[in-house]
Parts: structure tokens; sequence; C-alpha cells
């Protein structure tokens, strides 16, 4: 019996880098889990695996490659699979655009009892309003009341992702979900120098998706993590020597719930199971 | 001409275009109904059908079934004149949700109208240096803004906003049966609970005229009000303390003698420095008093002061 894992997130948000990550962390069997057949296709990632094997950053990956990437992963007896339906990210953005949900998600929904959701707090716009800057309401009175070309806000289309994919399940929105978990991953950790909590930086990016996750999950089915895939930016040249010489499944970390950090990124399977 | 505006917050051709059109079927976004055919046709690659059973915009009334087949909703009226910022109020709940801020007792957990209420935070946005603000509302619109909440027992409760133009409750309240007035009539049938705009600005600039006219939707809003809960609010209370004294005074106290479950809270869109009370605090404290009070309908006290006879229904005489 496989247990499969679905890992979702926008574009840029980060997966490529973490799968490729991953797969070289597995490969060198340098950590709790390994690989219980060999990736059945490669092609998404073995671009990314070659660059950051060098040193280099990996290129964002093209929306519109709506490629299916799968790890079959073994920890112990367990086997679990890692997928990725849409490493491109494009799919996930057209779910919210189109509200419609293809039968290849569909499915990967329904078989799946472990999300894994990827934000990255640098990539999200930050805009102000009325609420959080002041302004004399004389300067507003003779607006023209044409506004910017409306695009959703990040914080209501990660809400209205998870109403879709809690839908799509079939949740009953009665109760509070019990029986799916998810992982919320705040990727690109070292960029925020921070030495909050996820959840606490969550709670600072979006604080109204926290309080819809939280208002919709038990506590024990959430977990919010934090992640860098690489550990430090690779556009130093030194930084880069060290993945050149060393290996770049020896680099990449991530924070756990309770702000610890460990050096196993693979840790992040076990901590979206369990 | 018969069409619409493919811009949902513009209120032509109801209104008039809100881009300043004089005549909104020459503005390029207005669809009339010939156009919209053949725009169809040109657009053969349309995005699919959706798999999902709400579109994420404004309910309208035939839509309610999408919540009220899950629970009973609670409707929150929210009546006022034109521009009095009922609209813009909605657009400052959700724009305060959005940074964190939250309802007392009640935790976010979704809603069905989530593209609805982003485009009102939309137009709370600054941009190019300005703040577009909510376009006045279509006097055929009566649009439903959805929150599933759950309470600290973590039971889930569907509240809905009514929101229509100030033109039909004006409408409304000078003549019940007013032929225009069908949405101001469904939301006072249907509500649960009121919001009652008073319009500072407009108290400012016209004086008694605008008093009266508050009045008159108050008085309407007793006729079959049982007793549903009203909260006035004092909107762009920026302005209030250069609004009248003897207006003020007079205009809150009728208020008062008209409603029993009654409250009010004063409320502005503009930030001051500092801490700040009308903008954050009491936008959301309007909503927290009518949940409670919606939530513990209050019962007619029953207990007796004094005992006059030994027939129980002598002691309960008229207060």
């Amino acid at each position: 019996m496989t247990t499969p894992i679905l890992l979702i997130g926008k574009p840029h948000s980060g997966k490529t880098t973490f799968i490729a990550q991953l797969y070289a962390r597995v490969d060198s069997n340098n950590s709790l889990l390994k690989l219980y057949k060999p990736v059945e296709n490669l092609t998404p990632i073995i671009e990314a695996i070659r660059a950051i094997a060098n040193g280099e950053e990996v290129n964002a990956t093209p929306t519109d490659k709506g490629s299916f990437i799968r790890l079959p992963l073994q920890h112990g007896e367990e086997r679990i699979d890692l997928d990725c339906p849409d490493y491109g990210g494009e799919q996930v953005n057209l779910i919210i655009e189109n509200r419609n949900v293809d039968s290849k998600w569909e499915e990967s929904i329904k078989q799946s009892m472990n999300w894994i959701l990827f934000v990255k707090p640098t990539d999200l716009s930050t805009s102000y309003d009325l609420s959080n800057k002041t302004i004399k309401p004389e300067i507003l009175e003779n607006g023209d009341g044409v506004s910017e070309e409306y695009l959703m806000s990040d914080q209501s289309s990660f809400i209205e992702l998870l109403q879709i994919l809690l839908h799509t399940k079939g949740q009953d929105s009665h109760f509070r979900n019990s029986t799916s978990k998810l992982t919320v991953v705040i990727t690109c950790w070292d960029e925020l120098n921070s030495n909050a909590t996820p959840k606490e930086e969550l709670r600072k990016c979006l604080p109204l998706l926290l309080n819809f996750i939280e208002a919709n999950w038990i506590e024990g089915r959430i977990n919010i993590l934090g992640l860098s895939s690489l550990g430090f930016t690779l556009k130093e040249k030194k930084n880069q020597q060290k993945y050149q010489e060393a290996g770049s499944e020896n680099f990449g970390y991530i924070i756990k719930s309770d702000g610890k950090k460990t050096n196993d990124i693979t840790e992040l399977v076990l901590e979206s199971l369990y | 001409m018969s069409g619409k505006c493919k811009l949902p917050e513009c209120p032509a051709p109801d209104l008039k275009c809100h881009l300043g059109n004089e005549d909104f079927t020459k503005c390029e976004n207005f669809v009339s109904i010939g156009n919209e055919k053949k725009t169809v046709k040109e657009n053969p690659s349309e995005p699919n059908k959706s798999s999902l059973e709400w579109t994420g915009e404004a309910l309208t009334v035939e839509e309610l079934r999408l919540i009220s087949s899950r629970s009973s909703p609670i409707i929150i009226g929210v009546i006022g004149n034109a521009g009095a910022g009922k609209t813009t109020f909605l657009a400052m709940l959700y724009t305060l949700l959005l940074s964190g801020k939250k309802l007392d007792d009640y935790s976010f957990a979704g809603t069905k109208t989530i593209l609805g209420w982003d485009g009102l935070y939309h137009r709370l946005k600054f941009s190019k240096g300005g703040v577009s603000f909510p376009q006045p509302t279509s006097v055929s619109s009566n649009r439903l803004y959805h929150f599933a909440l759950r309470n600290e027992e973590l039971q889930l409760k569907d509240v809905l906003f009514a929101d229509a133009s100030g033109e039909v409750f004006s409408s409304w309240s000078v003549n019940q049966n007013d032929e225009n007035a069908e949405n101001a009539r469904w939301i006072y049938s249907n509500s649960n609970a009121f919001l009652l705009f008073i319009d500072c600005k407009a108290l400012l600039e016209n004086k008694n005229v605008a008093k009266k006219e508050v009045l008159l939707i108050a008085r309407r809003l007793t006729d079959d009000l049982r007793n549903r809960p009203v909260i006035a609010v004092w909107s762009k209370s920026d302005k209030k303390k250069e609004v009248l004294p003897l207006i003020k005074k007079t205009l809150k106290i009728e208020l008062e003698n008209l409603f029993s479950n009654y409250s009010e809270i004063e409320i502005s869109n503009f930030l001051e420095p500092g801490p700040d009370e009308l903008v954050h605090i009491n936008n959301l404290a309007a909503i927290n008093w009518l949940l409670e009070k919606i939530m513990v309908p209050s019962s007619p006290d029953l207990s007796l002061k004094e005992i006059v006879s030994d027939d129980i229904f002598i002691n309960y005489k008229a207060k």
C-alpha cells in the first residue's frame, strides 16, 4: 500500500528546487527516505538537478509546463508517493480563475489524505489600502472612480483554492477537517531573516488564510513549516563553490512548527504525513 | 439600449457610467445585447464550464439556496440613503479581516462570495495615488455577501450581508409599496438584523433635510420590526464634529425613541495617526453587537416586581 502526498503551489513558489534537492538527498542515501524504484520520468527536474549540482540557482519553470512528477519514496516499510500534478503551477492558477477542477486533479485531490501547500512570502504582492494608511479625505474626494485592473488578491486566491480543494474532497463544511492533513510550507525561508516560528510568519503575511485554515482543520491535522531548499543564496561565488565541492544534497534545511531547525529536508515529507 | 457593463461594479445602464461617459453605450466596457452574442462567437475557446456550484461573486436572491441548503443563514440588512457608505462599510469589513482583524466570538471559516468581497477590497486599495471606492450600487441589484463563521462551540453559522442601492430605501421610506422598492421590501422581510446608516457628511451639508431622510427610513424600519436588532452607524464620522450639535442631539434622541433593541456606533474610512477606533475597532464592533443580539434574542423580562394577587395572570400588569 502506498500513501500519496499531493504537493500544490503556485508558479515560482519553490516546488522544482525542493523536488530537485529532495531527489539529490534521497539519491545519495543521506536521509531517512530512499527511493523504492527509480523515478519514471526525471525530465521535469533534470535541468534543475544539474544546475544545483553546479551551484547555480534553478531557472524558473515555465508555468505552462503542466507535467506531472512523482517521487516514489520509502520510509522504513512504508511507501510514499510524492505527487506534483503540475510542477509549473499554472494549472493551480487556472483552477482558481476558471473555477474548474479537471478529472486528473480531482483524482489526485480525492486520493490523497496529505496535502502540502507551498507559499513564498517574498513573492506576495503588498498593497496599501485605507485600513493601513492614513490619508486626508479631502485628497481622495475628487477621485474619478477609476481603479487599476482587478487582480484577485493573493490571500483571497489561496483561500478560494483551499475551498475548492475541500469541496472537491467532499468535506462537510459543518465540521472541521479531521482526515486530510494540510502542511503549509513557507518557502525561501532564508530570505526572510526570521527568528519567528513558521506559523508566526504565515500570520504576518497571510493572516486571514491562517484564520481560515484554523477554522477548517482540527489542530492535529495542520502543520506549518519553513523551508530553505538551498540553505542560502547561490548568487555568491563562495556559496556556489560549496555546492560544487560538497554536493548540493548536503545543504538546505527546514524549520519545524516549534521553530527548531533541521538540516534534512526530507523530513518535510514525514512531517506532512504524521 | 439594453445590455450591461463588463465591469460588475459599474451601475450602467441603471445609472450613469461610472467612468463618466455621458452615453454609456459609447463606453468600451458596455456590451449591448447584440454585441454580446458576437463576442461569444469570436471567443470559442472561452474557459470551460465551471465544475463548481458557486461563482464566487456576490449572490442574488435566487442563488441563496446555495447557503440555505446547508443552514438557515443569518441575514443582515444594510440600510441607508444613497452615498451613505453602505458598500464601503462592507469593503472595509473584508479589508480588516484580510489584515488579520477578527470578530469577537467567531472565526472566519470561508465565503462563497470571495470574488465579490475581494472586488470590494480592491476598491479600497491605493492605486495611482488615490482610492477608487466602491461605485454606487445599481438600483436593480440586491447583492448578498457571504461569510461562513465558526463559533466557539465550532458550529458553522452562515451570515449574509444584503446590499442594495440607497435609492430603493428612499423610495420605500416614502411609499412602502413603491414599485421600485422590491429590493428594500425583500431585505426588510428577510433580515435578522439591520445596520442603519447615518451619513455625517450629508448631515453637515444638508442639515435638517438629511436628518429627515434618515428619520423617514428609520420610521419605516419600525413598521414590522418586532424585536430585530438595529444598530445606527454614523458613517463618515471624521465629519461628525462639524455637524450642528442640535441636529446630532435631536436625531440621536429620536432614534433612541423609535427602537428598543438598539445601539449606535461611529465609523470612518479614514485612519487617524495613533490608536484607531473609528476605522479598525468600530467597523467590526458593529457586526459583533448585531451577532451577539441575533444569537441570544432578548426575551421580555417576565420576572415579577411585586405580587399583588394570588392570580398569576393579574400579577403581570402592563409596565
